[in-house]
């Protein structure tokens, strides 16, 4: 066997591993987003306050939702989220006082499939004022914030329940690679796309190989 | 009947004639491009390539109406499926946006089939933004898969022009291929590494995979230069004037950045002019007289065009036409401060920019900022990257000093590649800096350095040669490998930026 084969199947393999083990990391993983820009905790609630916010695009999968909070002072308060659809609630939870501020995860029930309108409740349940992310003003929405209306919106980043590994969520992975595309080859792009990396790297190498002097 | 068949046998054939005298490692690595550019064009989401709306309203101008785009003032609206079709896939809501991906719920899928299936008109104001003062070449060969797509769906024929686009990115990487083998013919193994390097390059995958008239320009750039090497290394001949005048030509009406090359190419012409001149008058003439004409009369034809039929203003788009509202005066020093900080140390000059272009645009936007310039790789990747690019960069420099009396031989043609870098830097400049005095923006990004693609592939090929055929397909084997690490990196990063 040559230096090169040597060294191309070496580095190949190094590259496998790479690949492999980044597909087994675990990590929470998003569900969807509402899509809000955050510019900055501009979203205040006070002891005992509630934010809703309606016309949500709740999707399947949600286990939790992700907010980005920072409080007044610690210890921070405890928050309840509670996600409704035409006047039935859908999924509740909550997170106990203490956590950091910064990006804060609320864990709700499993919301298994995807409801067009809904409306997710924040309420602060502590003794210190809390504020959160999004962006505000904003004319084409309308929350309510302790029962008045205000142009503005929460930024919701919605997660999937527990964490998972790249490797289990390629088969969500490969649905969402199908939305959004041509007709064409809608369902097959994925595994397209893997087939065409195949064969560039098949390729490359058997051209490295056969341009190799000591063959 | 019979006729056209019989032309169209003969083109066929000539091509397959053409094709069959192309080293086969050359048509490898051009398959090698086309896979990794169609597998591109499947990963990014649509019109997430940078300004594909804008090209994509360009062709579809063409396509459905025959005629350029025009500037209109107030900017219009781009037609309606289009624009429909770029609300319903929450484009603007992603663009900059890294958090947020691609529409990633059957809800959202439902709503695209249903702006689909209303089949807005094909026809808007006119205007394509962006793209309205280019060339239309480029959009002219898009609008045929436009229209070879049946139905009037966007998504489809975006897939389809896509398709085109990765194809000249195959043939990109042909013609840097090309360039090697006329460049060091004495090192055929250092030729499949320069060009794979350039097909796994992940910012030129990800162009070569979009709707973008970069893909075209990379194509006549690597033409010219492969054209003007092969003058160096064959003679100058009429053939030869035909292939630097032919790119140089349809380069220019495809993106009037490969003005940047004009330079260099009035320098090829007249050294090569001159050393034909003593063998064969009557062919360097030939040679000459083709490669200007070629080169200068489509771009007259559309200028002409422009002015008179399309009513656009001679050209466009051109070297100074920057629109913009006039915010800052400009001035020929600062100008000249501008064009040089933007590629070298500051030295004495005022500084002109609160970051280095060298590092941030020109660097770690050639090693990846993808997107509409939104995501990028982790911090130590740019450094991992400085280390390997200072590596290679110091063998090929220790080539050029082992081969000095090769170099001093080849200086003449050596002086035609540096002044087409410092056209097309210059070029560059020029339009930043007037971009910035008119939109107080920043105009620059590393895709337009990517007409230099055989210049990259020339360092890496030179830096595996300087370690001789024992040591030197070893280390190229190790470059392609890591460029193939590389570009699933880049391809991963991607498909966690708009699907997870």
């Amino acid at each position: 066997m040559t230096l090169v084969r040597v060294l191309v199947a070496t580095a190949l393999l190094a590259i496998a591993t790479a690949g492999t083990v980044t597909l087994l990391q675990r990590a929470p993983r998003r569900s969807g987003t509402n899509l809000t820009g955050d510019v900055g905790p501009v979203l205040s609630l006070d002891p005992a306050q509630k934010l809703c916010e309606p016309g949500e695009l709740l999707p399947g999968d949600t286990g939790a939702i992700k907010l980005h909070a920072v409080s007044d002072g610690t210890p921070t308060p405890a928050l309840a989220v509670t996600i409704s659809s035409a006047n039935r609630t859908i999924s509740t939870g909550t997170l106990p006082g203490g956590w950091r501020q910064g990006a804060v995860s609320i864990p709700v029930s499993r919301v298994p499939r995807t409801i067009p309108v809904a409306t997710v409740c924040v309420s602060n349940r502590g003794s210190r004022r809390v504020s959160f992310g999004g962006s505000v003003p904003d004319a084409n929405f309308v929350i309510e914030l302790a029962g008045r209306p205000v142009l503005g919106r929460l930024r919701v980043e919605y997660m999937r329940p527990g964490s998972e590994s790249w490797l289990q969520l390629l088969p969500t992975l490969a649905h969402r690679f199908s939305l959004a595309k041509s007709d064409l080859l809608r369902h097959g792009e994925a595994f397209a796309a893997l087939l065409l990396m195949l064969l560039a790297v098949g390729l490359a190498t058997k051209t490295m190989l056969g341009e190799d002097p000591a063959r | 009947m019979s006729g056209a068949r019989a032309v169209t046998s003969g083109v066929g054939g000539q091509l397959h004639g053409l094709w069959g005298r192309v080293p086969k490692a050359a048509r490898m690595c051009a398959l090698v491009a086309l896979a990794n550019g169609v597998a591109w064009s499947l990963i990014v989401p649509p019109f997430q390539v940078p300004d594909e709306n804008a090209h994509y309203a360009y062709v579809q101008q063409v396509a459905e109406r025959g005629t350029l785009p025009r500037q209109t003032q107030p900017e219009g609206p781009l037609s309606p499926r289009e624009d429909q079709l770029l609300s319903a896939l929450l484009t603007f809501g992603i663009v900059g946006h890294t958090d947020n991906p691609a529409p990633d719920t059957q809800v959202q899928q439902q709503v695209i089939d249903a702006i689909v299936k209303q089949d807005f008109p094909a026809v808007g104001s006119g205007n394509a933004l962006t793209a309205t003062s280019n060339p239309p070449l480029y959009y002219a060969l898009q609008a045929i898969p436009y229209k070879l797509v049946p139905g009037g769906k966007v998504l489809d024929k975006l897939a389809a022009m896509r398709l085109l686009s990765a194809l000249m990115g195959a043939v990109t990487v042909l013609l840097v291929f090309m360039f090697l083998r006329e460049l060091l013919p004495g090192a055929r193994w250092a030729w499949p590494t320069g060009a794979l390097l350039v097909a796994f390059e992940p910012l030129f995958g990800f162009i070569s995979g979009g709707v973008n008239n970069d893909d075209l320009l990379y194509l006549t750039a690597a033409g010219v230069l492969w054209s003007v090497a092969r003058a160096f290394r064959r003679g100058f001949t009429p053939a030869g004037g035909v292939l630097i005048g032919g790119f140089l030509g349809v380069g220019l009406i495809s993106k009037l950045t490969l003005l940047g090359f004009v330079p260099a190419v009035a320098l090829a012409l007249a050294l090569l002019t001159r050393r034909a001149w003593s063998r064969d008058r009557r062919s360097a003439t030939r040679g000459l007289l083709w490669a200007v004409g070629l080169s200068a009369a489509p771009i007259a034809v559309y200028a002409l065009l422009d002015h008179l039929v399309w009513g656009r203003g001679a050209i466009p788009g051109g070297v100074g036409s920057v629109a913009g509202t006039g915010l800052r005066r400009s001035s020929i020093n600062e100008e000249f401060s501008h064009v040089w900080q933007l590629f070298l140390p500051r030295l004495w000059m005022r500084p002109q920019f609160t970051y280095s272009p060298l590092w941030s645009t020109w660097f770690e936007g050639f090693v990846g900022r993808l997107g509409w310039l939104d995501y990028g790789f982790p911090a130590w990747f740019y450094r991992a990257a400085e280390g390997v690019s200072l590596f290679v960069c110091a063998l090929a420099v220790g080539e050029l000093v082992r081969r000095r009396d090769a170099l001093r031989r080849r200086a003449g043609e050596l002086g035609v590649y540096v002044v087409a870098l410092c056209g097309l830097c210059a070029e560059i400049g020029i339009e930043s800096y007037r971009y910035l005095i008119a939109n107080g923006g920043v105009f620059e990004q590393a895709r337009y350095l990517l007409p230099l693609l055989c210049l990259y592939g020339a360092i890496v090929a030179l830096a595996v040669r300087f370690l001789g055929p024992r040591w030197g397909p070893a280390l190229g084997a190790v470059l392609v490998v890591l460029a193939v690490g590389h570009d699933l990196f880049a391809q991963a990063i991607t498909i966690s930026r708009y699907y997870a």
